[in-house]
């Protein structure tokens, strides 16, 4: 393993170290609350990163968020199905939907993709206000969604946050296991050239379609599992909760972390909900805070903050370099 | 629904339809220019209809006179938006939509903090109603439906027939032979933000006395030029007309009709355009 690798590695190691004893160390409710949205953020995030790697900028997470949280829902409170059952039932049913969904509009590029999936997004929650009001509760929704069920000895008790902290923890980690491998693997290779290149991608035998459609289905399943957390973690379910704005909120994470790896979007998801929580304070101007911090960043780091890391890394290359020239090595 | 009200419904459908279209024309013609999908539209809806509260509800001035300055203000702050921001993001479709929807919330909040919650009124300086046989037309959705389709005739002349709107036609089909023979393409840029921010701006002007106004109140229209780009096809300007005359009589009659669903239609209609016929109704580009 390269020398490079082996420091990374050692990193992510203590960072998990250190995010498993927090809730042990650290008896702060707020902040193990902070760091239980942050994973919802990477988790919802990271999906999104691995459809935009095939070019595709969908927006529309939000929808499929929506999907896995109600279908959740709907199977623990109306069926009396099991947490645990419903949590990946929640993610296969986003997954369907945008297998079905992703056949059909995948092969549109750049804008017209862009606005075919704000349109999918728009009917999805107006759907989920006008429809079948009894079983969907309308536009104010569903409220009173039971916490899961005991894993084992561990309770989930509404207000205690250190379950769902290792819940979330969990499932993020899955997630980013999974984005991790695949960026490794040869189909997300094949991804980056369908982004760089399409054509010349498929002229030399890549399936565009196959390749867009695992992306967008895996990227789907994510973002429906993480609105089954979603759902049983705060207990409550509505249409207002996945709007257009909760989709641009997920894609400017995945933007402004960094499209180019997959640590892009956590260093995204986690900056900017803290900066969000921190201009909490200035009251009235958060907004217009966060909103100008967003744009420095796009127009000062076009390749996102992830891209500070390689000129980081350059910078003390040449520092090194330096060094070892006065001493006369090379 | 009886003959009546369907023919009510129609008429209102075409004056919505046409301020629908004003909207529409201003995103679809910068998208066809820069590449970019511009969020800020809503933002300047909305500060075109307080241009309009302040300057003829509050400070009394004549109409044309705050419709002008309407006009004039938010295409000045569209050239801005264009030099600093939006020209530095161009290349990349993702960082300009990024930058634009940012823009659009710094800009809300903004009103938000300036102007207030509340929402405002302006009162109407078109007054009364036209009886024919048993339809009643409200004479103020004749007019703003005619200011908008004014609007939107001096907007088409200006792309056909004057040699600015020659070269920023030159430039949306090709931006290398445009260049090649002397277009200047900033200079070019620039304006097009300016006159795609400025029907926005006449647009929430226009409409200003028929909603209340409040700082997100641009946001259903900028869904609905959305909506309306694709459906007439995007970059195209007679679709974009033919659409948001489509989807003015689709809110006007289903709406009243069917209720709160129908706000449904236009959405499916976008992914059934998209899905069978990429292009649009009447847009000459590919997909």
């Amino acid at each position: 393993m390269p020398k490079k690798n082996k420091a990374a590695l050692y990193i992510i190691l203590v960072l998990i170290a250190i995010l498993i004893l927090f809730p042990i160390l650290v008896k702060n409710q707020y902040w193990a609350r902070m760091l239980i949205l942050i994973f919802l953020h990477i988790i919802l995030a990271s999906g999104l990163w691995l459809i935009m790697t095939t070019g595709q900028v969908s927006f529309c997470h939000a929808a499929f968020m929506a999907i896995g949280a109600y279908t959740s829902t709907l199977v623990v409170m109306n069926l009396g199905w099991s947490f645990w059952l419903a949590l990946p039932l929640a993610g296969v049913v986003s997954a369907v939907v945008a297998l079905l969904f992703g056949l059909v509009v995948l092969r549109l590029k750049g804008a017209y993709f862009f606005l075919v999936t704000f349109a999918f997004g728009e009917v999805v929650r107006l759907a989920f206000t006008n429809v079948r009001e009894d079983v969907l509760g309308g536009p104010q929704g569903i409220m009173a969604v039971p916490p899961p069920t005991p894993l084992g000895p561990i309770n989930f008790i509404p207000g205690q946050s250190t379950p769902f902290y290792y819940l979330a923890f969990a499932l993020m980690l899955i997630a980013l296991f999974v984005m991790y491998r695949l960026s490794r693997s040869r189909i997300v290779s094949t991804f980056w050239a369908i982004h760089e290149a399409d054509d010349l991608a498929e002229s030399i035998g890549v399936p565009l379609m196959k390749n867009k459609v695992i992306a967008f289905c895996v990227g789907c399943f994510f973002a429906g599992i993480a609105g089954a957390f979603y759902a049983h973690y705060y207990m409550h379910v509505s249409p207002d909760s996945f709007t257009v704005t909760e989709s641009i909120n997920i894609l400017s994470w995945a933007v402004i972390g960094g499209l180019g790896s997959w640590v892009g979007p956590i260093i995204g998801a986690t900056v900017i909900t803290l900066i969000g929580e921190y201009v909490r304070q200035f009251g009235m101007y958060d907004v217009l805070i966060s909103g100008a911090i967003m744009i420095a960043i796009i127009l000062f780091m076009p390749g996102g903050l992830f891209s500070l890391v390689p000129r980081f890394r350059e910078r003390i290359n040449k520092t090194t370099l330096k060094k070892l020239r006065q001493n006369g090595v090379t | 629904m009886s003959p009546e009200s369907f023919l009510q419904a129609v008429v209102n459908g075409l004056s919505m339809g046409m301020i629908y279209a004003v909207v529409a024309l201003g995103l679809t013609f910068v998208f066809s220019l820069m590449g970019i999908i511009n969020f800020a539209h809503a933002a300047l809806y909305m500060l075109g209809a307080y241009i309009m509260y302040y300057f003829f509800a509050r400070w009394e001035l004549p109409y044309i006179v705050a419709l002008i300055a309407a006009v004039v203000i938010t295409g000045a702050l569209g050239l801005v938006i264009e030099r600093y921001f939006y020209r530095r993001a161009r290349s990349v479709l993702l960082s300009s939509i990024i930058i634009a929807i940012a823009i659009n919330t710094v800009m809300e909040h903004g009103a938000l903090l300036g102007f207030g919650f509340d929402p405002r009124k302006v009162p109407s300086i078109f007054t009364g109603v036209i009886q024919i046989s048993d339809n009643t037309f409200s004479v103020e959705r004749l007019a703003i439906g005619g200011i908008g389709l004014a609007l939107v005739l001096a907007f088409v002349f200006f792309v056909r027939y004057t040699k600015m709107g020659r070269a920023m036609r030159a430039v949306s089909q090709d931006y290398d032979a445009a260049r090649l023979t002397g277009a200047n393409v900033s200079l070019i840029y620039s304006l097009a933000m300016g006159i795609g921010c400025a029907l926005a701006g006449a647009a929430g002007a226009l409409m200003s006395s028929m909603f209340s106004v409040d700082p997100y109140m641009g946001v259903p229209y900028l869904f609905k030029a959305f909506v309306i780009i694709i459906v007439g096809g995007l970059g195209s300007i007679p679709g974009s007309i033919v659409a948001g005359l489509i989807l003015g009589q689709i809110d006007s009659i289903f709406i009243t009709w069917l209720g709160n669903i129908a706000q449904m239609f236009g959405f499916i209609l976008v992914i059934l355009i998209l899905v069978f016929r990429p292009r649009g109704l009447m847009g000459t580009g590919r997909a």
